[in-house]
């Protein structure tokens, strides 16, 4: 086991999990030991069909893929797994390979292609570096919803904050009344939180706000009203 | 075809000629460099949608500038073209970033295909 992939693994909630899709059993077999033997989840599947019934079935890490296989064509499979699954890193094995062919797969979002015969070492290597690669993206995309979410917080206070004001400063009634977003400047808000304070959208605020006092409406309901005159 | 502004890096006279020739009856605007160097600062001065970067040059390696394009220019297309072309350099090249790769020699076709088919991402690009 390699350094680098016992830190993989590490970061791993449980072992990786690892579908090879292989119709030579000698490779099949051959890749499951090595890989199970650095402590990922393998299973096998020998022909595209089982392959797809196993996606069907279980969440994949990912997919170690040959490409001719007795009833599908490989790359098809890949095809549908990185359009229903496209969090799956997949890598392609194969004995018939091409530049061209392996500048197709790499098109469609294959992690990396391998010709055949390819060494231990190589394969570990296309591992570690796949399920690293799918770790990060996995951590950006849960930091990314972790910082809209507190964006929309931020948003929230901002919004009750602002209507909080309208109903204790006379000044910043008149304000917003008269030059509408302009006097929400202060405030840590989006143009389309601004617009809909400012436009009195009663819509808006309810569904990204929640429900608000009457106090804190007073401004929207003399905004609309104004609007109906 | 859009008319796609193309730079094309390659130290091999003819190839720029050619892609010039067939890119420009496309309704692309072309220019070209013969080197590494004045590739890059042309990429830098310059506002090109798409770039076809030779893999050989006689200064840089055509890897090495693909990258600093992803870097600095993360929106340019970029078509890798090369001479001496195997999987683990086409590999390479598009996980460094390539939009395509043309394993020379190409055919017209094959180059205003691949042209055609780059996505450009305005947004990143200078």
């Amino acid at each position: 086991m390699t350094i680098s992939h016992t830190h993989a693994n590490a970061n791993y909630p449980a072992s990786p999990t690892i579908l090879v899709m292989e119709d030579d059993l000698s490779v099949a077999k051959g890749l499951e030991m090595v890989l199970t033997e650095d402590g990922y989840a393998v299973d096998l599947a020998d022909t595209g069909e089982l392959a797809l019934k196993a996606f069907r079935e279980k969440r994949f890490d990912l997919l170690v893929a040959d490409l001719r296989l007795p009833d599908i064509d490989g790359m098809e499979i890949v095809r549908q797994v990185k359009e229903n699954k496209p969090e799956t890193e997949v890598i392609v094995i194969t004995g018939y390979g091409t530049p061209s062919l392996a500048v197709d797969a790499m098109k469609i979002g294959v992690h990396d292609f391998i010709p055949k015969p390819f060494t231990e070492d190589q394969i570990k290597a296309a591992v570690d570096e796949a399920l690293k690669e799918s770790l990060q993206k996995t951590a950006k995309a849960a930091l990314k919803k972790a910082e809209t979410q507190e964006e929309k917080l931020i948003q929230k206070r901002e919004v009750i904050q602002a209507l909080n004001r309208t109903s204790d400063d006379a000044d910043f009634w008149r304000d917003l009344m008269e030059n509408g977003s302009m006097a929400l400047d202060d405030y840590h808000l989006s143009n389309e939180a601004k617009a809909a304070i400012a436009s009195g959208d009663l819509k808006w605020i309810n569904e990204n706000v929640g429900e608000l006092t009457q106090k804190q409406l007073m401004f929207i309901y003399k905004r609309l009203e104004r609007e109906a005159w | 075809m859009k008319p796609w502004r193309v730079l094309v890096i390659d130290d091999e006279q003819v190839i720029c000629n050619a892609c010039q020739l067939i890119l420009s009856e496309q309704g692309c605007k072309v220019e070209h460099r013969l080197t590494g160097t004045a590739g890059l600062i042309a990429i830098e001065q310059g506002d090109f949608d798409i770039v076809l970067l030779d893999l050989k040059l006689p200064d840089i390696d055509g890897m090495e500038i693909l990258k600093s394009v992803r870097k600095e220019k993360p929106g340019l297309g970029v078509i890798l073209m090369t001479g001496y072309s195997n999987i683990s350099i086409a590999v390479e090249a598009m996980k460094h970033g390539a939009n395509d790769y043309l394993a020379k020699p190409f055919s017209e076709d094959e180059l205003v295909a691949a042209v055609g088919h780059v996505s450009v991402n305005s947004a990143g690009r200078k």
